[in-house]
């Protein structure tokens, strides 16, 4: 009789490179920026950052970051990154230029996604620098969009919460990582999401 | 903390046009004045982080804070037409207020003073805004609905937020108050942006 094995640590390098070919296969061209003339209200904003697959895998990213560092990063990244990413916004409303912001949130991706690959505990000073500096160019990207909106306050509400609901499921998805298999698989995430990045900045290049 | 969830994506889900002045049939003066406040966006904001201030330390909070709010907000709703011209920046005021009390909810201070201070300002605010977007129209069944609305939403999201004391509640109390802020301080740039290139 056939009986299923536990997966070794020897399986995990399969298992990361099953998910980034999965990755590789999966990737659409991002679209969160092709919705200006619809843009109103709460469900548009709500929709923006949910549309755009470049903004699901970093804000995933965080949250899967977030529950690999563990407290107070888990508690700390989500309420630090809105509030960062609202000045980001800012100056997109107020027209500041901020140049490559489709390659920044491409590389955020990359980069967020290679330190949850790494896995390594890295000090949290360091993690809400990262995080924060590319909240700014997500903030940016929705900011942008912002004087677009027939209604400003309900676009802007709708995408701080599809963002923070992107966080809580990056912060869920991660929630294996208490065990070492699991720990493993989240790993693999932030590896297909380091993959995701570079299949973007592919097409914002 | 569910049911705080629900409330607010029910409140998220459903704020769309005022339609304050435009009365729903058949509910009556004093029913249409109760759903002003939470149809407004920027009402419902501002009460919502009004809200979560009294309610994260409460009860040493929201004891002189409610009050402040409920005592200025009858005092906005009466104040005599016409309003000073000061009444005519209440949008914005509501926007610099619901960015500033979600911060304080982000920080997660128990500042008693600024709480009541904050929660006074809104009152008021809401009341005078409430009053320039009504004018004359404004009748004391309306008023009184108003005020009932605004002054039960406060405690109501209070209420709901002051039992939440296990790390994960209290964090996710502190992550609204951070949507709060950054939403309220996004639209506020808007305003500024749009009157700065409109002069």
């Amino acid at each position: 009789m056939l009986v299923p094995r536990p997966m070794g640590p020897s399986a995990a390098p399969l298992a990361a490179i099953a998910v980034g070919l999965v990755a590789l296969a999966l990737p659409l061209p991002a679209m969160a920026h092709e919705a200006a003339g619809s843009a109103s209200g709460f469900v548009t904003g709500f929709l923006h950052p949910i549309l755009g697959w470049d903004h699901v895998v970093a804000m995933v990213a965080v949250g899967l970051l977030g529950a690999l560092l563990g407290p107070p990063a888990i508690y700390l990244l989500p309420i630090v990154f809105p509030l960062v990413m609202a000045f980001g916004g800012a100056a997109g409303v107020a027209g500041v230029p901020l140049p490559g912001v489709e390659i920044g949130i491409a590389i955020s991706a990359i980069v967020l996604g290679l330190m949850v690959a790494a896995g390594r505990q890295i000090p949290l000073a360091i993690a809400a620098v990262v995080v924060g500096a590319f909240a700014i160019f997500h903030g940016h990207a929705h900011g942008t969009e912002l004087p677009a909106a027939t209604d400003a306050l309900g676009y802007a509400i709708g995408f701080v919460v599809g963002t923070g609901l992107l966080h809580l499921i990056g912060i869920a998805l991660g929630w294996p990582a208490r065990w070492s298999a699991g720990r493993t698989l989240v790993r693999a995430l932030g590896g297909a999401i380091a993959v995701a990045g570079v299949a973007f900045l592919a097409g914002a290049a | 903390m569910s049911r705080l969830l629900a409330s607010l994506c029910a409140v998220l889900l459903f704020t769309g046009t005022a339609r304050a002045h435009s009365p729903i049939p058949a509910v009556g003066a004093f029913y249409n004045g109760m759903l002003h406040p939470l149809i407004t966006p920027s009402h419902a904001l501002v009460l919502l982080a009004i809200g979560l201030l009294c309610g994260q330390h409460a009860p040493r909070v929201s004891r002189p804070a409610l009050p402040a709010f409920a005592a200025l907000l009858a005092l906005g709703l009466a104040w005599p037409l016409p309003l000073p011209a000061l009444a005519a920046d209440t949008a914005t005021a509501l926007l610099v207020l619901a960015a500033i009390a979600g911060v304080c909810v982000a920080l997660g201070g128990a500042w008693r003073g600024l709480a009541a201070l904050m929660a006074a300002c809104a009152g008021l605010a809401v009341g005078l805004d409430t009053r320039a977007d009504a004018g004359p129209a404004l009748t004391s069944a309306d008023g009184a609905g108003i005020w009932l609305g605004a002054v039960l939403a406060v405690t109501l999201v209070g209420g709901l937020s002051a039992p939440l004391r296990r790390t994960w509640q209290r964090i996710g109390v502190r992550a609204l108050g951070s949507w709060i802020a950054a939403a309220s301080l996004l639209v506020l740039t808007l305003t500024f942006a749009t009157s700065a290139g409109a002069g």
